[in-house]
Formats: C-alpha cells, structure tokens, sequence
C-alpha cells in the first residue's frame, strides 16, 4: 500500500507522527489479534505495547518486505505465541467487560454484532492455541498459509491440518450445542 | 445449521472490533515515541541511510517510487507541522490520506457531494500527512529517482 | 590482392568498432521515455508547494480573477522546469499512470489530485505570458492544460473523466478570456484552430469511464467479492438510510451464488440501458438517465435482485449533463475562432453564423449567433436541464 511505505519512509527519517498514524491505523485490529489468541485484555494490550516499542526501536534500518499489516500482525502473533508458553498451563480468562465491540451500523446491528462476536470468542477460546492462531490470521487477518507457514516455522501442510482440524473442533463443538 | 454449514464464512464476517482505550494508547505511543527517540540519539548524524537508495533499488521499481515519492511530495508540504495535533487523541483520524484518495472513497465524496466535495477531500489528504523531510529537496529525490 | 584483402579486412574492423561503438551509446542513454505519466511524476516532484496564500492567488490568477502580481510571476518562474515537463508530457500520445486495477475500490489515485494542481499553475503562466503580450504561447499553455486534463482520465475511472471535464472548463475559460486581446492577425488565431482541432482525437466519450465503472462493479458481483461491499454501503448510496444500510448488509451478508447471479443478470440489464441511453439526443438522453439512477433504489426495498445495482450504479444524469456542457463550450470556441479569423481577414465579422460550424450539444443545432458592437455572442438553442438554464458565451474582439 501506498500510503504504508510513506509512512515508514518518513518513520524512518525520525518522523513521530508517522510512527502515530502507524500505530492509530493498526492497534485495534493488532489488540483484535492478541485478544483473540491469548483471552485476555491486559496481556494483549502488553503484547502491543512491547510490538510497538520494538518497531519504534528498529527507525531508521526498518525495511518493508510485504505490506506493514502483515509485518505488525506477525510481530504480535509472535510476542503472543511467546507469551502463552509462558503462561501455558494455566486458563487466563478474558476479561470480557473490558473487550468493547463496534460496530458502525445501527443498535440492532451493534448487538446482534457484540452477541455472535462474543460467541465466535468463546467458540475459538475453546481450540488449542496452534490451532486458534491458524485460524483468526488466515481468516480474520487475510495471511495465506505460506505466510503463516514461515512465521511459525513450520510446514505447510503442518499449518493446513492444524487449519482443518481446528476447522472440524469448531464444528463438531457448534453441533453438539444445537444437538443439545 | 448455517454455522455448521459454512463456518469459515461466519468466523471472517464476525471478525471482533477490539476497540483501545485513550490510557493504552497515552501508553504505548509515549513508550514508544521515547523508544524512538533513544534510537534516534544513539545514531550519530552522518549514519542516517538513504532511504532514496533503499527505496530506488532497480529500474522496475522506479515507477512505483516516483508514485511514493509524488505522494510525499504532494500531500506533504504543507508547512504546519503534525506536532500540532499531538493534543487529538489517535481516534480523531478516522481516515488516513491514502484511504481518502482510493477510487471508492473518492467516489463516495462525487456522489455526496459533487466536484466540491472531491477537492475538498483531496485538499484534506494533503493537510492530513504532514511536511515533506525537510533534509531532502526535491531536487535530491528527482536526482535518485534518474539515477544520476 | 593479398594488400586489398588485408584492407577490406581493417575497413571492415572498423566498421565492425563503429557500429559496436554507437550501439554502446544507445546503450549508455536510454531514450525518452514513451509514456507521458512519468515526465508528470517529475513534473510533480519539482512543483514547489505553493503556501496558502500563493495558493489562492494561483487559483485566482488561472481563473482571471485577480491581475498578474509579481510574487506570483516569481512563484510561476521557480517552477519553470515543472511546466517545461508538463508541456512536454502533454504532447505525448501515450499515459499510463500505473492504476492497479486489481485493487478495485481501493485501487489509490494520487496522480488526479497533483494534475490538478500542475494545471493551476500551467494556466497562470499562460495569464502571465498573455499579460506579457505573448498570446501565442498563452493560447499553447491552455490547450497544454486541456491535453493535460484528458491524460487525466488515461486510466479511466469515471471520477477521472469527471475531473477531466473540469479542468477542460478551467483551459476554455482562460481561452475565451486571453482571445479578446490577442492582436486580430490570422497567425495566432490560426495555430490556435489547429491546435484545437489536434485536441479533438485526444477527447474520450462518457461512455469509456462507464463501461469501466460498470465492469469494475460487476467484479464484486460474486459470492467472494461482495462482502466488500458492505464498508460501501454509507457513503454510496444510504447517507442517511440507516434502515437501507441494514437491510442491504443483511442481504449481502446472506449472499449465496443465486442471489449474486440475479443481481448480476439485473445490473448488466441496468448497464445496457444506461449505454444505450447515451446516444439518444440530450434531452431524451438526461431524462432517461435520470430515471435510469433512481429506478435501482425505487425498487430496492422489495426486489432483493436490486440490491447491488441499488448500492453501486452511479446515477449517470450529472456527469453526463456536465459532459455536455464541456462539449458544448469547447465547440463554441472553436466557432468562436472561426469568427475571430474572418475578423482577422476580413477586419470584420461577419454578419450571418458560416454554416459548418461546431454546434450546441444541447439542442444538436448550430449556435444562436448575436453580433454586438465589441464582439459578439454565441448562444446554445437547447436548455439545460440540469442547470434549467440556457448557456451563452461572450466573446470580445479587439478593435
């Protein structure tokens, strides 16, 4: 994207509000990421600060490869992947009063948007961490399973079952709810 | 059930809107800004890169950087530094300049507004990106851009 | 034999080094480039940034509003190579600005906003070399800028067209004003009717930019594309329809490969009729298209089939009207030069319009001709319905 490279051109030139306007276009949509993969609001938004900090850190031999998203999605994909090993064992439980939905359209429209994203939150909150994180970035964050691939070094095809099977939880738990 | 049925379907249109607070984002953009800055000083003035180079690497990219650096050099001279809007909160910028030129957004300006609205937008996106580097005229940038 | 063998042989070698040599160069320099967009882009980049108040002197001098001030003239001066490549880009057949067709609606264009700003300043300097008594480059600047204006639209997103037409009206608008003083010898005025007449391969017909918008709309036609649809919805069509919003979101949102087809089969009807619209006179063509707009959204609410078509066809009655009335006006110029060289001539105009001329797009019909003791006025017999106004263009002749 056009506008990216500017502003990482000028971020690279010491230019702060390019560092802002960076950081005003993704930190929902980065928040959105970590909250999903790890379930809880205060450590997510820990993830993106210290992503945020490191970026700030690399102006000036910051090199774009591929669009800023990906790049930024990926650095919190990692710092949270990094952050549930730490944590693993234990079942952080999502602050849900503070995780705040939006939605543009009408009242109608902003509950029944807030009722199925909450669904949607609890239904992933449900699948292992490999496989949740396959998921939300293929689906939620458009990255191909190359991409996804090369961030977790793993194969390909580790990335597709882990896709497909975490696919098959999710239905197969969606079921069992409506068979109920 | 549709769920069932097309899962992939419902999880991408229910992608959540996780919206942060002013606190975090007074946090993590004074954090940073400070990151930056540490940076910035620990650089000696001689050590900056060129980022023309960098961004000039082949013929084929030429274009492409001519477009970037047209942009740059279009939206950004305005002489009023963005330092001043450091007292908005970042969720006052609803639009960035590069969203304000697409061919839908400009679109949508015609049709809500005519020809008038379509400047006013543009004008708008010029203001929006803040001043050219100073340290770099157009003439240096037109120099790389030729290769010479 | 065995000497002339053995100078055939060096005379042969040299030539072999010539032409070795002078490929070498060919090599070393690179020719012009052939497509126009990128002496724009360098014409762009050395532009310097006008401040705000040179800035609306520019836009007043390239309207005629305000006499040429020596700041400006200075101003203009500074970007002296910035012209010389607009000029130069201009005179190009070829433009080719690198839209990325494949982003669609996102697809980013910058370039419309810079051609904008490069025509400010392209015409100033045709008010400052016309107030210089130089009338012959004046005139070249303002068809400079309306071949700058129609590389604009090269890559024909129909807001292109929409801002080529407006920068068409600024360039006759400095023509119609710099003409009056121009010295009545057929020379100038001459090269001027040439000029104009060049322009007329360069123009592109609405319905270029149509069938563009119209295909890049049926592009999201489809059971993967049209969910982008739904960021659209507010600013397209339902501004202030929040109940058409919602309804349109859930239609989209449900969207299955039938509900697209039917929609897609019912917008490509909408398409063909708006095309065929566009040849019928202007009247009957301003009307229909304006039917052609609404009836979308009349039948939106009850005919799911509508839904696209309702959130994205443009309602064409606008650009195509302002089409017109740039058309309109670029021939009563070219009448109007016709007139100024009979006068050049014959040190007298004429008291009958010559058949043959340029015509009102309005009503199809030669110009209403009115000769009046400075000059004279060409006016349209069609009413504009839009405007619901009849057009008249005043032209003065120096004596």
């Amino acid at each position: 994207m056009v506008e990216d490279r500017i502003l990482v051109w000028k971020f690279n030139r010491g230019a702060k509000d390019a560092l802002k306007r960076i950081y005003e276009k993704y930190k929902d949509d980065l928040l959105g990421l970590a909250v999903t993969l790890l379930r809880d609001r205060s450590v997510a938004e820990d993830v993106v600060h210290d992503v945020f900090v490191s970026f700030a850190r690399s102006c000036g031999a910051f090199r774009l490869s591929g669009t800023l998203k990906g790049y930024l999605s990926t650095c919190v994909a990692n710092e949270a992947r990094d952050r549930n090993r730490l944590r693993s064992g234990r079942d952080a439980a999502l602050d849900a009063a503070e995780a705040v939905s939006s939605y543009s359209a009408g009242p109608a429209e902003h509950a029944m948007g807030c009722e199925e994203s909450d669904k949607l939150h609890e239904l992933l909150g449900r699948l292992p961490y490999e496989q949740r994180e396959i998921i939300v970035l293929h689906l939620h964050h458009g990255m191909r399973f190359r991409e996804i691939a090369k961030v977790l070094r793993v194969s390909i095809n580790t990335v597709q079952s882990r896709y497909r099977y975490g696919l098959d939880k999710l239905r197969s738990i969606v079921n069992g709810e409506v068979t109920k | 059930m549709r769920l069932t049925e097309n899962i992939e379907k419902f999880i991408r249109s229910r992608k959540p809107h996780t919206v942060t607070g002013s606190d975090t984002d007074r946090r993590i953009l004074h954090d940073s800004f400070a990151a930056m800055d540490e940076t910035i000083h620990a650089k000696s003035a001689d050590a900056k890169p060129n980022t023309c180079k960098v961004i000039v690497q082949s013929r084929m990219t030429k274009i492409a950087a001519a477009a970037v650096i047209v942009v740059v050099i279009g939206f950004a001279v305005h002489q009023v530094s963005r330092e001043q809007t450091d007292g908005q909160t970042p969720s006052e910028a609803t639009k960035s300049p590069a969203e304000m030129l697409t061919y839908a957004s400009l679109t949508v300006a015609y049709r809500q507004g005519g020809f008038e609205e379509v400047e006013k937008q543009c004008e708008q996106a010029f203001e929006l990106l803040g001043p050219r580097p100073e340290a770099l005229s157009p003439q240096q940038l037109l120099a790389e851009f030729n290769g010479s | 034999m065995k000497v002339l063998n053995h100078n055939t042989f060096v005379v042969g070698l040299f030539v072999v080094l010539v032409v070795l040599a002078s490929n070498t160069l060919v090599l070393a320099f690179p020719p012009d480039p052939d497509n126009a967009a990128l002496l724009y882009y360098q014409a762009f980049l050395l532009r310097k940034q006008p401040d705000e108040t040179m800035k609306q002197m520019l836009t007043d001098l390239s309207r005629g509003e305000i006499p040429v001030d020596k700041r400006i003239a200075e101003y203009v001066e500074s970007n002296r190579r910035a012209i010389d490549l607009a000029i130069a880009a201009a005179d190009m057949p070829f433009c080719d600005w690198g839209l990325k067709y494949s982003d669609g609606w996102s697809a980013e264009i910058p370039y419309l906003w810079q051609v904008r700003e490069l025509v400010r300043l392209v015409l100033a300097d045709a008010r400052i070399l016309a107030d210089r008594g130089d009338y012959e480059s004046a005139l070249d600047r303002c068809v400079t800028v309306r071949k700058l204006g129609w590389h604009g639209t090269a890559d024909t997103p129909l807001i292109s067209y929409i801002v080529a037409l407006k920068i068409e009206e600024l360039a006759n608008n400095c023509i119609q004003h710099i003409l009056p003083s121009t010295p009545p010898d057929q020379q100038t005025v001459q090269s001027l009717r040439l000029r104009l007449n060049e322009l007329d391969s360069r123009s592109i017909p609405l319905k270029v930019p149509v069938h563009h918008e119209h295909e890049q709309i049926a592009r999201y036609m489809t059971v993967e594309k049209v969910g982008e649809i739904i960021p659209l919805l507010e600013g397209f069509v339902f501004a202030e329809d929040k109940a058409n919003v919602s309804i349109a979101r859930d239609r989209i949102l449900a969207a299955d490969e039938r509900f697209c087809r039917m929609n897609r089969d019912y917008f490509d009807k909408h398409a063909a009729a708006v095309i065929a619209a566009l040849d019928l006179p202007y009247a009957q063509a301003y009307g229909k298209l304006k039917d052609l707009g609404d009836s979308p959204r009349r039948e939106f609410e009850k005919n799911p089939e509508a839904t696209l078509a309702a959130v994205l066809a443009p309602s064409l009655d606008n650009a195509y009207n302002c089409q017109v009335h740039r058309t309109t006006y670029s021939n009563a110029l070219k009448a109007a030069v016709e007139l100024y060289i009979i006068a050049a001539r014959t040190s007298q105009l004429p008291d009958a319009l010559p058949a043959g001329l340029p015509r009102d797009m309005f009503s199809g019909e030669d110009f209403e001709y009115q000769k009046k003791a400075d000059g004279f006025i060409l006016r349209c017999r069609g009413r504009d319905l839009k405007e619901d106004k009849i057009h008249e263009y005043e032209f003065k002749v120096k004596k």
